[in-house]
């Protein structure tokens, strides 16, 4: 088919801070000019990435395996320095805070910025343990105090209803979809600003999943969320902010709606629609 | 456009797209057969069975619409073409509605006619006409995805009210000139009601073809804004 259009779409800055107009008292993480090595010699998992991520907003990292999505989220709580060859170029702040800025507290960052993964990852410990676990590190010790944190926890995590009774039976026997809820309850204890989750309901059954969903509905109202998913109806269905990768470049970053229903990169555009992947 | 990875996908969109056509280009066919015939004695078995033939299709496609939009969940270009499929074969099946009663309302008259009665039916043989190349060029353009030719429908349609109002005015003006021509000229209203309302779904096509190729939502915008935002520099 002969399509003749009027505006073009590459008209944009793929890699500009600016791509996006946010208001900018709304903004709670920026990163500008991020490259990420995995090793001196490799080319670079990420290249040149910038962006700002809306306070109290759910943003949706999309692309291509090996794309870059994962290793952009282990940045924003300094993961990637597992890896001791790992190394960054660029700044990301939290809020005024220069994350990389030596003399940040890892653990404090880590706190503030919570992480669930693909699999859920319970201690095998009891589901009440599990909870107050990040609690108890930081030296709590009021009984009562935790009591209470860990009911609004597993509240806000919406898995009270079915574990009230069982507070002290192992986490290891939940549902996969208990355990994730789980984990998220036991990261949002610690009552963090950001929570990062990595493909969080890709190993669970279509309820549970769904689950998830409406759970991080609920948390965006307390949390600024920033999600990786392979799933694209995912994405369009519980983000704000949708960001396209593609080989370690931010190709494309705005507005969910924008994205999956007028994207402005012909790559976007191809991708989402499953014209190559 | 690049073919998508699913060929499956494809092949149910070209045919969304293909029965469009088909179904477009009946109506435009039987828009020319009418205006080239009229006066001519009206087969009502043959006019039943075309209106049956376009509300079958229209059932068919809104089936294929729903079935792409269930298994295939399209986003982007191709969620706003299936999107806007689906309201093209809304305006044609309205379009189907139309022929029907403007045929309807030309087998009434002719068959009420007295021998020395005036059917005047030139100037609504010259609108059908014009419709029926319109509706034929924004087909066109839904199958090559041309906004501008798009555009300019919607225009050459607006433009069209001057051949209504003419068409009007000579019917009141029978009335006043002789009692006798209400008879015919109430049938001319009833024709140009349905006329007009086959241009707007006409327009509306071109405005559908807008938002699928632009993603821009051009209904009651102005023809200054259309002009200047698919026009200017065409």
């Amino acid at each position: 088919m002969n399509k003749k259009t009027i505006s073009g779409r590459e008209t944009g800055k793929s890699n500009s801070i600016n791509n996006i107009e946010k208001p900018e008292n709304n903004t709670l993480i920026t990163a500008e000019g991020l490259y990420l090595y995995y090793d001196n010699n490799e080319e670079a998992a990420l290249k040149n990435i910038s962006m700002k991520i809306e306070k109290q907003k759910v943003t949706a990292f999309i692309g291509p395996s090996g794309c870059g999505k994962s290793s952009l989220l282990r940045c924003f709580n300094r993961m990637n320095e597992l890896s001791s060859t790992c190394r960054l170029e660029g700044k990301i702040h939290i809020q005024d805070q220069d994350i990389y800025d030596p003399e940040v507290n890892i653990a404090e960052l880590r706190r503030n910025v919570g992480m669930v993964f693909q699999k859920p990852n319970p201690f095998p410990k009891s589901i009440y343990e599990n909870v107050a676990y990040g609690l108890r590190i930081q030296g709590e010790k009021d009984k009562d105090k935790i009591n209470q944190i860990v009911k609004s926890s597993l509240k806000a995590a919406a898995l009270w209803g079915e574990v009230k009774d069982r507070l002290n039976s192992t986490a290891i026997n939940l549902s996969g979809g208990q355990q994730q809820r789980l984990v998220i309850a036991r990261a949002i204890a610690v009552q963090p600003q950001v929570i990062l989750l990595d493909e969080p309901a890709s190993a669970l059954d279509p309820i549970s999943t769904l689950k998830i969903e409406e759970l991080i509905h609920e948390l965006k109202k307390q949390y600024t969320i920033v999600i990786v998913t392979h799933n694209m109806q995912q994405a369009a269905r519980v983000s704000d902010y949708a960001a396209f990768l593609y080989l370690g470049k931010l190709v494309e970053f705005g507005k969910t709606n924008d994205i999956f229903t007028k994207p402005r990169k012909k790559m976007t555009e191809d991708y989402i629609t499953g014209r190559y992947g | 456009m690049e073919k998508h990875i699913s060929t499956t996908f494809d092949k149910h969109l070209d045919k969304l797209g293909g029965n469009t056509l088909k179904m477009g280009s009946l109506l435009s066919e039987r828009l020319t057969n009418i205006s080239q015939n009229i006066g001519k004695p009206v087969d009502a078995k043959s006019s039943a069975a075309f209106e049956k033939e376009i509300n079958a299709l229209e059932v068919k496609l809104d089936e294929e619409c729903v079935r792409l939009l269930a298994l295939h969940r399209p986003a982007a270009s191709d969620l706003r073409f299936v999107i806007s499929s689906s309201r093209i074969i809304n305006d044609l099946e309205s379009i189907g509605d139309e022929i029907a009663r403007l045929t309807d309302a030309i087998a009434n008259m002719l068959d009420n006619l007295n021998e020395k009665d005036d059917p005047s039916l030139n100037d609504i043989a010259d609108i059908t006409s014009k419709l029926a190349g319109l509706l034929k060029e924004v087909l066109i353009a839904y199958d090559n995805e041309d906004c501008v030719q798009a555009a300019r429908i919607i225009l050459k349609e607006r433009e069209m009210e001057e051949l209504f109002r003419n068409a009007i005015r000579t019917r009141i003006t029978m009335i006043m000139e002789e009692a006798r021509n209400v008879k015919s000229s109430v049938h001319g209203f009833w024709m140009l009601r349905s006329l007009e309302r086959i241009g707007k779904c006409t327009r509306q096509i071109g405005n559908h073809i807008l938002y699928h190729v632009e993603g821009h939502d051009a209904r009651h915008k102005s023809r200054e804004h259309l002009r200047e935002r698919f026009l200017e520099n065409n």
